[in-house]
């Protein structure tokens, strides 16, 4: 299995899913013209990378950490971003309880709700990183 | 004191002519220099409401033949003291008018905590519509705007209405 890796435009985020660290890289805008096929292709990663670790029982040695790092998200991708994080934190079942990074501006109160609005949604807790 | 326009855009949006109004927005606003937070208020309901207008906007069949100017989509943002006022303008195909009013209608009566109970049961439920909206962007635009969404529907022809949404966001004084 390959790690994903998605560069980043001005309306897609950038994306690096690593399956041999756990770590699940979101960053920049989310405003895809095609929100279903970006994130769908993401979301095909991380149930072959479930499946893949299940088949082998070798999991990342790390804890799953998913950070996002986004500058703007819009509806269309809180939802499959939401997908995304109901996806891994189902791992918890298997003894993979994932972190949750959620990066926001200091000062982009909008950005922090949006992350405390989706925690809330999925009943977990997110760690909150205010960046200079 | 008068509104001070920063975006007056008529005609049909796509999703390169969102980029081009959103590059348009942030050359005009940085330099004034809004809070992070107000400019980053606007910039939703900027996106939300053109993204809404691109894959909602109904074709009427009588777009060609009347004052085609007319049913054009409009979408302009103004300043005018502390507010931001964020207009936006297009056709709707009757038929989806009373599921429209009646979210509208809801939202419009429910408080903040309110608002984050119902995009929480909508994100959770995955109450998603075909065109890929959930219609969390309307409960996004209400959470953020913290006054109340107003709107129209004004008759176009025996298919359309002309739909109008207006949402002031306030900049804190300083």
């Amino acid at each position: 299995m390959l790690p994903f890796y998605s560069g980043s435009t001005e309306f897609t985020p950038g994306a690096e899913f690593s399956n041999i660290t756990g770590l699940f890289e979101l960053t920049g805008v989310s405003r895809p013209e095609n929100v279903s096929s970006f994130y769908n292709q993401l979301i095909a990663w991380l149930r072959a990378f479930e499946q893949e670790s299940l088949r082998t029982g070798e999991w990342p040695k790390q804890p799953i950490t998913l950070n996002i790092k986004l500058t703007y998200c819009n509806s269309a991708s809180s939802k499959y971003i939401f997908q995304i994080m109901e996806m891994i934190i189902s791992w918890s079942k298997y003894g993979k309880s994932p972190i949750i990074d959620w990066y926001y501006d200091e000062g982009d109160d909008k950005m922090r709700d949006d992350g405390q609005d989706l925690a809330d949604a999925l009943d977990y807790e997110f760690n909150y990183i205010p960046l200079d | 004191m008068e509104n001070i326009a920063i975006i007056n855009h008529v005609g049909l949006i796509q999703f390169e002519t969102i980029g081009e109004l959103i590059r348009s927005f942030k050359q005009r606003v940085d330099a004034n220099g809004v809070h992070m937070s107000t400019y980053k208020k606007v910039l939703l309901v900027m996106i939300e409401s053109l993204e809404n207008i691109m894959k909602h906007s109904a074709k009427c069949p009588e777009n060609l033949t009347k004052s085609f100017q007319h049913y054009m989509p409009v979408f302009s943002i103004a300043k005018r003291k502390n507010q931001f006022i964020i207009v936006s303008s297009n056709s709707v195909a009757k038929q989806n008018i009373p599921d429209f009013r009646e979210r509208l209608d809801y939202l419009s009566h429910l408080d903040q905590q309110g608002l984050k109970d119902f995009y929480k049961e909508t994100i959770t439920n995955g109450m998603f519509t075909k065109r890929g909206g959930a219609g969390l962007g309307l409960i996004e635009m209400a959470k953020v705007s913290g006054n109340k969404i107003t709107y129209e529907f004004t008759p176009m022809n025996e298919y359309c209405d002309q739909f109008k949404m207006t949402i002031i966001i306030e900049e804190p004084l300083k």
